[in-house]
C-alpha cells in the first residue's frame, strides 16, 4: 500500500489477501516514525497494540470473516482513551493521570470493524483551541506547508491524514474542532448530529456541545468510518437512541432534486471565501440563498456556554495547578468561571429558539452551504489576521462560521476546495437537518465527483 | 462594565468567592476574556426571549 491508499482500498486489499493487515501496520508505523518529527502529529505511537490487532485481523480474514475496515490504520485525538495510554487531552496536567484502563467507545467500534489503531495525536490543550498549536507538545504542522497551522483543536488528526500517515482519524468538535482542521488541512470531515455517536471514554470539554467524528481524504472513506462508528451506547448520557442508519450504500445518488442554498449575511466572508463558496454552489442546480437569523447571537451564545462549562469543568485544576496550563487556555477558563449565571441561562434558552428558527429553514432546503473558516491556514505563531478588513485575534475567530451550527447540533460535512492560484485549501460546510448525515455526505460526494472538492495527500509526503 | 477598574473589581470578587488564582500575571488575560464575554453577552441581550422559551438541555428521568 502507498501513502495515498484510501481506507477502502486498504480494506479491499486485506480482505482479498492482496495485502496483510500486519504488513500495512508495519509500513504505517515506519512512516509515522520517519515523518512525525516534521509534522508534530503523533504524541503516542501504539506500535505493539497495532501489531497485535493486525495479527488478529489477518486471522479473522483467513477464517472467512468480513471486516469492513480490515487492516485500515487510524489515529485518535489524544483525548480518546486507549487502554494502557495516558489520556493527556493536550494538557500537561492530565499526563500525571494513570493510563486509561479501557478504550473509548468509538475506538472499540473501529477495531470491531477491523481497523488498526496506530496511536494518539496532538491537539490544543483541553480542546479549547482553533490553531492546532500546543504549548506543551509543540504545534502540529500543516502537511501542505509546514510553516502553517493545521487548525484546531484536532490539529494532529488533520496532520496525520493530510500527510498520508493514516487514511482515517477520529476527532472531537465542540465549536468547530473537526471542521476547522478539515478546512486548513484540506480534508473531508464529518461532525455528526449532536447525540449521534457515543462519547464514552473521550475526555470532555463542554458536555452540552461536544461531538465526536472522523476525518478522511475521501467521502467514501468518511462514510465507511461513520457507518462503523454508529450504535447506541448507554454510557454516554447525551446519546440519542437512534437505530444504526448506514449511509455508504446510499451515497452515490447524484445531486438531482437536492435543494441547496448558500448562507448569506453573517456567512459572506471576503472575496477569497466567497469564491470558494461560489465554486461549491456552482456544482448544484438552482442554488438559492438563505439568511440564517441571529447567527451572530448563536455564535455569542456558544462562546459563553463554552467559557462557563469549560471553566467549571476545570475549576479544581485551576485552583491547584494553574501554572501548568497553557496560559491562553488558563485565562479563558478562569474568566469562564466568573460569568454571571444570567448570561449562561439566556444562552441556553436562546439555543432552543435558534434551533426552531433554523429547523424551519429545512422545510424548503436540504443543504445549506457556508464557509468552514474565514481564512486559509494562518502561519504558525500568527496572533492576529484581517477578518473582513478588521484585524482580530486568530485563535477565537477561526471558528466564527462553525460555531452557530454545532451550537444546535446540526450534522455538517466539511468539504475541501483547492481554488486556482491558491497554495492552501479551504473547506465549505454542508449543513443539513438533524439526523440527515446521509444528505450532507451525498452533497459532499457530488462535489468530489464533480472535481470541485478534493483532499489529496500533501505533495511532500505522497511519494514514500 | 466600561473600564479596567470595573473588570478588576469583578475579578477580585469572583476569584475570592471561587477560590481561584488571579495573580498579576493572569489578570490581563482574564480581563481580555471578560471583555470579550461582555461583548458576546450584549449581542445575546438584544434577543427577546418569550417566557416559555425554556433552556435547551433536557434532563431525562
Amino acid at each position: 500500500m502507498t501513502p495515498t491508499s484510501s481506507a477502502t482500498e486498504i480494506a479491499r486489499a486485506v480482505q482479498t489477501g492482496a495485502a496483510s493487515a500486519q504488513s500495512v501496520a508495519v509500513e504505517t508505523i515506519e512512516r509515522i516514525r520517519r515523518h512525525n518529527a516534521a509534522l508534530g502529529a503523533f504524541t503516542d505511537i501504539t506500535a505493539e497494540r497495532a501489531l497485535v490487532q493486525a495479527a488478529a485481523v489477518d486471522k479473522d480474514v483467513a477464517a472467512g470473516n468480513m471486516l469492513p475496515l480490515a487492516g485500515v490504520p487510524f489515529a485518535v485525538k489524544n483525548l480518546f482513551d486507549l487502554k494502557g495510554v495516558v489520556t493527556r487531552a493536550g494538557s500537561r496536567i492530565n499526563r500525571d493521570n494513570p493510563p486509561a484502563t479501557g478504550d473509548a467507545a468509538l475506538v472499540e467500534k473501529l477495531e470491531a470493524a477491523g481497523a488498526i489503531c496506530v496511536g494518539a495525536v496532538n491537539m490544543g490543550e483541553y480542546a479549547y483551541d482553533f490553531t492546532g498549536e500546543n504549548a506543551h507538545d509543540g504545534p502540529s504542522r500543516n502537511p501542505h506547508n509546514l510553516e502553517y497551522m493545521t487548525g484546531g483543536s484536532s490539529g494532529g488528526s488533520g496532520a496525520a491524514v493530510a500527510s498520508g500517515l493514516v487514511p482515517l482519524s477520529l476527532a472531537s468538535d465542540t465549536n468547530g474542532s473537526i471542521r476547522v482542521p478539515s478546512s486548513l488541512c484540506g480534508l473531508f470531515g464529518l461532525k455528526p448530529t449532536y447525540g449521534r455517536l457515543s462519547r464514552h471514554g473521550a475526555f470532555p470539554f463542554v458536555g452540552s456541545l461536544d461531538h465526536l467524528g472522523p476525518l478522511a481524504r475521501s467521502v467514501e472513506d468518511l462514510a465507511a468510518c461513520y457507518d462503523a462508528l454508529q450504535g447506541y451506547d448507554e454510557r454516554d448520557p447525551a446519546q440519542a437512541k437512534r437505530p444504526v442508519e448506514p449511509v455508504s450504500l446510499r451515497l452515490d445518488r447524484g445531486a438531482a432534486g437536492l435543494r441547496v442554498a448558500v448562507a448569506d449575511g453573517y456567512f459572506t466572508g471576503d472575496s477569497s471565501i466567497r469564491a470558494a463558496v461560489a465554486a461549491a454552489a456552482g456544482a448544484f442546480e438552482n442554488t438559492k440563498t438563505v439568511s440564517i437569523p441571529n447567527a451572530a447571537a448563536a455564535r455569542a451564545a456558544a462562546f459563553l456556554i463554552t467559557m462557563a462549562e469549560g471553566g467549571t469543568l476545570h475549576r479544581e485544576r485551576l485552583r491547584t495547578r494553574a501554572a501548568d496550563f497553557d496560559p491562553d487556555v488558563r485565562d479563558r477558563l478562569l474568566a469562564g468561571n466568573m460569568l454571571p449565571a444570567n448570561w449562561i441561562e439566556r444562552a441556553q434558552r436562546f439555543r432552543r429558539v435558534f434551533r426552531q428558527q433554523v429547523l424551519a429553514l429545512f422545510e424548503q432546503i436540504d443543504v445549506i452551504i457556508a464557509p468552514a473558516t474565514p481564512m486559509r491556514a494562518p502561519r504558525l505563531g500568527q496572533k492576529t489576521a484581517l477578518f473582513d478588513g478588521v484585524e482580530l485575534p486568530v485563535r477565537p475567530n477561526l471558528g466564527i462560521y462553525t460555531q452557530p451550527f454545532s451550537f444546535i447540533g446540526l450534522p455538517v460535512v466539511a468539504a475541501p476546495l483547492w481554488l486556482p492560484g491558491e497554495t492552501l485549501p479551504i473547506a465549505v460546510q454542508l449543513i443539513t437537518a438533524p439526523w440527515r448525515e446521509d444528505v450532507a455526505l451525498r452533497a459532499a460526494i457530488h462535489l468530489e465527483k464533480q472535481g470541485v472538492a478534493s483532499a489529496p495527500v500533501a505533495s511532500g509526503f505522497a511519494h514514500d | 462594565m466600561a473600564d479596567e477598574a470595573d473588570f478588576s473589581r469583578w475579578i477580585d470578587v469572583m476569584a475570592e468567592l471561587l477560590e481561584l488564582p488571579a495573580s498579576d500575571e493572569y489578570r490581563p488575560g482574564i480581563t481580555a476574556n471578560l471583555a470579550t464575554a461582555t461583548k458576546m453577552a450584549r449581542v445575546l441581550d438584544a434577543i427577546e426571549l418569550a417566557d416559555d422559551a425554556e433552556s435547551a438541555p433536557i434532563y431525562r428521568a
